[in-house]
């Protein structure tokens, strides 16, 4: 049996993924498991960066390692599992420096989840183009971020 | 959970050996658990390495397993240990990637996984004999160090094969033309075709020898991207006692019900794909 690696820390914040399933066996291929279709094509997408290679931007960006992109499906995976519906497919795109960007344009909202390249993840959230909030992102805030993107508008910012 | 299904079987005594010319394998494991060798500290496992550096070059360090025992009155009891010292597990890999032993206090696992150099599966009539020259190498080693000898407690042989989508089904409403274990509603009338499907069955082995657990779900492959149903079948539980002829008898159960169950719960369609002989 090998066990999932289920829980990174990030500069002192925990981002421990939700609890998984049942699972008897993870092998050591590196399959990505699947709990859901939303997963499939963000999933894809961040397997591609895997492949981008030294100085893909023409500014001398690195390579994306394989614990930035470890840690990118985890973000995927548990967005998929927060279950909220419906949520629309993110871009998904490398950033300077060997990071990966999950990004949602909703309406006039807009969300981002940044892998950096040490393993932490920070967003921004966006309303008519002015940042909102901006910090280190948390499992326990993930719901919080993901929900007010789909949410109703609030009538008083109208 | 979805799909789980616990189930008492007959022994499987008299059907016949099945073999396959394109198993759909990708990894294999033959493991033991035995109560912890409390002397077995990393600074050992190096020395062990030591001994096998030369057909295991490469090293990794991963957590360590949590012990699991098939209990007859409750399955999979997965249990936590605490030490006073942190716990590893140590992988040592051959040149190609393919072949792996993982060592730590309370486990010895010996894995084949599909490589790109290591393409064919090596077929069990290679694997058990490679479990047994490297079990009888670390208990030498353990032996001439003092570290004890290992009480095993269970064993078990899992096999890890990929369904690729498009070699016999297309969308999770197909899994029917893939596994036995699914059927589809006879009336098509309310329901929809599955948008999702994670299947966790398991059969109890007569005498209490143990239980095979069959899990199917959907993964992504990370080397090509493509969508496969991960079909996953495992067997464990204890072996008569901890001498080797005991262990190796039980890898040969534990495969006979893999190899037996996998026909089972696969269908004639995919057998003639996967080329059944």
């Amino acid at each position: 049996m090998i066990a999932a690696e289920t829980s990174a820390t990030l500069t002192g914040v925990p981002y421990a993924t939700s609890p998984a399933p049942f699972i008897p066996y993870e092998g050591l291929s590196g399959d990505v498991i699947l709990e859901s279709t939303w997963a499939i094509s963000p999933i894809r997408a961040v397997l591609e960066l895997a492949s981008l290679p030294e100085n893909w931007d023409g500014y001398g960006s690195p390579s994306i390692s394989v614990e930035v992109v470890n840690q990118a499906i985890r973000l995927v995976l548990d967005v998929a599992r927060l279950g909220i519906d419906p949520l629309p497919e993110p871009f998904v795109g490398p950033t300077a420096g060997g990071g990966i960007i999950l990004e949602w344009n909703l309406g006039k909202r807009e969300l981002s989840l940044s892998v950096l390249p040490d393993g932490m993840v920070e967003h921004v959230k966006s309303d008519s183009g002015e940042p909102l909030e901006e910090g280190q992102a948390t499992w326990a805030l993930l719901r919080e971020l993901v929900s007010w993107l789909v949410g109703p508008t609030d009538p008083r910012a109208a | 959970m979805p799909g789980d299904v616990a189930c008492r079987a007959e022994p499987m005594e008299h059907v016949p050996p099945v073999t396959f010319s394109r198993p759909p394998v990708v990894e294999t494991v033959l493991g033991v658990q035995f109560l912890p060798l409390r002397r077995l500290t990393a600074p050992y496992a190096g020395l062990y390495w030591g001994e096998i550096r030369q057909d295991y070059p490469t090293q990794e360090v991963k957590s360590p397993l949590a012990p699991s025992v098939e209990a007859p009155s409750a399955p999979s009891e997965t249990g936590i240990r605490f030490f006073a010292e942190p716990e590893v597990r140590c992988w040592f890999i051959d040149a190609e990637g393919a072949q792996l032993i993982q060592v730590q206090r309370d486990r010895f696992v010996r894995n084949w996984r599909k490589t790109g150099g290591a393409p064919e599966y090596p077929r069990y009539g290679w694997l058990r004999p490679a479990f047994q020259r490297d079990w009888e190498r670390f208990l030498r080693f353990l032996e001439r160090e003092d570290l004890g000898g290992p009480e095993v407690n269970q064993c078990e042989v899992t096999y890890i094969n990929h369904i690729e989508q498009g070699a016999g089904w297309q969308s999770f409403g197909d899994l029917a033309k893939v596994l036995n274990l699914v059927a589809r509603p006879e009336s098509k009338e309310s329901l929809p075709e599955p948008e999702m499907l994670v299947l966790n069955v398991r059969y109890g082995m007569p005498d209490d020898q143990g239980r095979l657990h069959v899990t199917a779900q959907p993964a992504i492959r990370r080397h090509d991207r493509k969508l496969v149903l991960q079909l996953t079948l495992m067997a464990r539980g204890r072996p008569r006692s901890p001498a080797i002829g005991d262990i190796m008898a039980w890898f040969d159960l534990g495969h006979d019900w893999i190899v037996r169950g996998f026909v089972d719960v696969t269908t004639p369609r995919m057998h003639e794909i996967w080329g059944r002989r």
